[in-house]
């Protein structure tokens, strides 16, 4: 049976980061997308199916926080890895986080987690 | 508006920090990984040093960090059940990417089966490596050397764990002066040693958070025993 492709959408407001992030899933073959904001993810989502949202929190505008609170049960297959700076944000906040995201990278992270993720839900996908 | 507290300059200086440092380590990690193009020699050399400095930096954000929260009722632990032996080669692993100094770490008996401790892995990962490196720095020997050794606590559901290492030891009369904040044995502007002074005070916290003991005995110019213990029960409801 064809393993099936997993889908990745990007969402970060820092250009650098995005771009790393295209490098990498480009060097492995991964189908993706970027945006720079909240209300760009939403728009992808509505019209394309994703099977992975990697999600920085602090945007301006609808940080990665609120987009979970508002829009998580909009897309309950979706898994999302939360990409984040972390400490900055109350611990109440944390557990929240902790509890509604697939995994947490405390930025600056390995990339070695990036695909550990990736291939983990490939995994799941496929299993 | 009230005034900014620590916690708040500590979020802040994290937040603008680490955004950047976010970049370069993912450019320097790709380019060690060779996406952008082979390397050679000369360049892997100097892609590791920059990888291992930016790994050095994020660990004194962490640490800043980490001091202006550990004593917060409002932190709560993550516990969960681990095995001290792959959390110690975990810190381990996690050392040598801060650090260029060779230092044979070795754990004594590690094929006993000893209990699973209930901890904050992230937290305790974080004690062996600021042990680790507090062994490090102070000590002039050729060949540095740490010993761990593990045992159980007969009469307390707790693991002891000592690591003794071959440095220049701690004088009596500094112990309790070694593991306040931002505090080394000698004086700030005066240090030949690096670091901020926040080591041992995170290590010892972070013991005490998880209702451990933690002590130091030593022996100037000859070695620095630390010991401190570990629940092999969820204590996390105590705190």
């Amino acid at each position: 049976m064809e393993k099936k492709k997993i889908k990745i959408l990007v969402v970060d407001d820092e250009q650098p980061i995005r771009k790393i992030m295209a490098k990498f899933l480009t060097h492995f073959g991964y189908s993706f997308d970027v945006a720079s904001t909240a209300d760009e993810v939403l728009n992808l989502l509505r019209e394309k199916k994703y099977d992975v949202l990697f999600l920085d929190l602090n945007m301006p505008g609808t940080t990665g926080e609120m987009f979970i609170k508002e829009h998580k049960d909009e897309f309950p297959e979706l898994r999302i890895i939360v990409m984040s700076v972390y400490y900055d944000k109350p611990q109440y906040v944390q557990d929240y986080i902790d509890k509604m995201a697939y995994a947490v990278l405390k930025k600056p992270f390995d990339f070695d987690d990036v695909i550990k993720y990736i291939q983990k839900i490939e995994g799941e996908l496929n299993g | 508006m009230g005034e900014i507290t620590g916690k708040e300059i500590a979020a802040l200086i994290s937040h603008e920090l680490r955004t950047p440092l976010t970049s370069i380590k993912g450019y320097v990690d790709l380019l060690s990984k060779g996406f952008f193009d082979e390397l050679n020699d000369k360049q892997k050399n100097a892609v590791t040093i920059i990888q291992k400095e930016v790994n050095k930096l994020n660990f004194i954000i962490e640490n800043l960090v980490s001091s202006s929260s550990i004593e917060h009722p409002e932190l709560k632990l993550k516990i969960e059940a681990v095995d001290i032996i792959a959390l110690i080669n975990d810190a381990i692993e996690g050392y040598k990417k801060i650090q260029d100094d060779s230092i044979d770490i070795h754990i004594e008996n590690i094929t006993e089966n000893y209990p699973l401790v209930y901890v904050d892995r992230d937290k305790i990962k974080q004690v062996f490596i600021h042990l680790f490196d507090n062994s490090c720095k102070f000590n002039d020997k050729k060949k540095k050397e740490i010993r761990i050794k593990i045992s159980k606590i007969k009469e307390e559901d707790s693991l002891r764990i000592i690591l003794k290492d071959n440095g220049m030891g701690i004088p009596v009369t500094y112990y309790n002066t070694v593991v306040k904040k931002f505090k080394q044995i000698e004086n700030f502007l005066d240090r030949r040693h690096e670091g901020l002074g926040l080591g041992l005070y995170l290590a010892k916290t972070i013991i005490q958070r998880h209702q451990g003991k933690f002590g130091i005995n030593s022996e100037e110019n000859e070695y620095t025993k630390i010991y401190f213990s570990l629940p092999t029960v969820d204590v996390s409801s105590n705190e």
